[in-house]
């Protein structure tokens, strides 16, 4: 958190509204103009912030709130053909608005800005199973997750991923969530049962690039960046990953100058990306799309 | 002639194959991140009108203002201003809502959300700083369990604590009451029902000697606890004291 002021005048330089939003992006590689293109737009650990921090706070100053980001997103949306809209967890818990509505307005607002699907971080249990159901009712979006075994009525809420359509793209994203014990009030997360995270993550991710034929796989974790302990995080999922393009993080409230690029298991690039918390920044990824022929020997043979 | 025709044939079929097979391949991915900093413009008609209901409920009370502060209180590690702030008033107001003699109050570093800033607080800062609707509970536990309360300390780098000096690379020298821990007796820990409950991994916790629940909401008793300051003619000044050393 301490980086936010360090960095901040160096954002401004590079991503100012719109204009030099993807100034990270010089240097492309291909200079033909792509086949497709796909923006990700993704916040996480919102928690309910939804008015803009007040004038006299001592580190964000009126900085955030649902409806700049619902501004900056509509904004996004004139601009591209496909934009996908996610969220990494932590919704809940963190104004008044929780505690007096439940998440209802946080679910409302969400569904306004036409969120595609979040995954569910440990403060989205704060209201128990029940007020989960109960606030959901007002989202219009998917939960996902992977890795939770889920034996209680929530089951009938979260599904392990999700795929979407974006133009001639298939994207399939699916949820990672933490481990609950020692975040989460037993009693508030009864029936949630939490499996361990890297190997369900390659099957869903082999499952949706192999069997699914996505041409692009979202993680949508809630596992946090990195840890000073072996504790397992976004980077270590990275690392012994195969078929995950990009993770999309939250958790640890991380604000990065620059998303991380790591290897997979493979050798093979996953990106790793968390914005800030509190809708205090949106991550905003753009991937470019060029067609890719499967030469398959086999065809000609028939002859 | 056959032959060619049918080698043709191959190719356009070969063709159409390769067309329907086509994956696109992510080729070069940008990422950056937005501010949404306070020079953002912030109107959006249908947005705010969705909100306003909600908000009317709220504005007033959590608007309203409790009292001031002498400076920002931030949370930090070994010791922080709104550590102590906290870990000190729940203590005490606990000691004397319950009636009771605590000799220790422990809470948990990530559990404090918010700073509070000098001049007006509001009953919604106090929201912010605690969103939690945890409950205090006094935890009776062995001596030899408040060694390991010392050693999680040690470990965390620090949390917010009440009536405990340590040194964080000499855990074992803990004073509670400005005295050592005697192993042959027992102690009451004030701390809330959420880490009572194995949050943060205080495993110390587990199996005490007894649980006494008190009723009385964490953010409750900070928002009496500065409001009564307020009443007394007091703003609040926390400061640090060194409870928690390296």
């Amino acid at each position: 958190m301490a980086g936010y002021f360090n960095n901040r005048r160096n954002f401004i330089k590079k991503v100012s509204l719109g204009s030099a939003a993807f100034s990270l992006g010089q240097g492309l590689i291909n200079s033909a103009k792509p086949a497709e293109e796909l923006i990700i737009l993704h916040t996480n650990d919102v928690h309910s912030h939804i008015h803009a921090f007040k004038k006299n706070h001592s580190r964000y100053a009126g900085a955030g709130g649902a409806i700049k980001r619902s501004l900056l997103i509509d904004s996004y949306r004139k601009q591209y053909k496909n934009v996908l809209l996610l969220d990494a967890g932590d919704i809940f818990q963190g104004t008044p608005f929780f505690n007096f509505y439940g998440g209802e307005l946080e679910m409302k607002l969400m569904t306004k800005m036409g969120y595609d699907a979040a995954t569910l971080g440990n403060h989205d249990f704060d209201g128990g199973i029940d007020g989960l159901l109960k606030a959901k009712k007002h989202g219009k979006f998917d939960f996902i997750n992977a890795n939770y075994i889920i034996e209680n009525e929530l089951k009938n809420i979260v599904k392990p991923y999700k795929i979407f359509k974006k133009g001639k793209i298939k994207v399939g994203v699916f949820g990672i969530g933490i481990e609950l014990e020692g975040l989460v009030d037993p009693k508030l997360c009864a029936g949630i049962i939490y499996t361990e995270p890297i190997s369900k993550a390659n099957k869903t991710a082999t499952h949706l690039k192999e069997k699914m034929e996505c041409d692009y796989v979202i993680c949508l974790s809630h596992l946090g960046l990195k840890y000073d302990s072996d504790k397992v995080s976004d980077i270590i999922l990275a690392n012994n990953s195969e078929h995950i393009d990009l993770i999309i993080g939250g958790h640890t409230h991380s604000f990065l100058d620059e998303p991380l690029r790591m290897k997979n298991k493979n050798g093979e690039q996953t990106l790793v990306s968390q914005a800030a918390w509190a809708g205090l920044r949106l991550g905003i990824v753009k991937v470019e799309f060029t067609k890719e022929l499967k030469t398959s020997a086999g065809i000609t043979t028939k002859v | 002639m056959k032959k060619i025709f049918r080698i043709s044939l191959s190719l356009v079929i070969t063709a159409l194959f390769m067309h329907c097979s086509a994956n696109f391949n992510a080729t070069n991915t940008a990422i950056s991140y937005n501010q949404l900093d306070s020079t953002m413009t912030e109107e959006s008609r249908s947005l705010a009108k969705l909100i306003k209901p909600y908000n009317q409920g709220l504005e007033t009370t959590m608007n309203s203002v409790i009292n001031t502060s002498e400076k920002d209180m931030l949370k930090a590690r070994p010791e922080g201003i709104l550590s102590n702030f906290v870990a000190d008033l729940i203590f005490e107001e606990v000691n004397e809502l319950a009636e009771f003699n605590g000799d220790l109050c422990l809470l948990n570093h990530g559990g404090l959300r918010s700073s509070l800033p000098s001049g007006n607080i509001t009953v919604g800062d106090i929201y912010q700083l605690m969103p939690f609707d945890n409950e205090a509970v006094i935890i009776e536990l062995k001596g030899e369990k408040i060694l390991e309360i010392a050693q999680y300390l040690a470990e965390s780098g620090g949390e917010p604590v009440s009536n405990i000096k340590l040194k964080i690379s000499s855990p074992e020298l803990i004073l509670v009451n400005n005295k050592r821990v005697n192993t042959n007796t027992t102690y009451n820990v004030i701390t809330s029902d959420y880490l009572a409950h194995g949050g943060d991994k205080m495993y110390f916790f587990e199996n005490p000697v007894s649980i006494k629940k008190t009723g009385l909401k964490i953010r409750d008793l900070i928002l009496e606890h500065i409001q009564e300051e307020k009443e007394l003619g007091r703003t609040l000044n926390a400061i640090l004291d060194g409870r928690l050393f390296q």
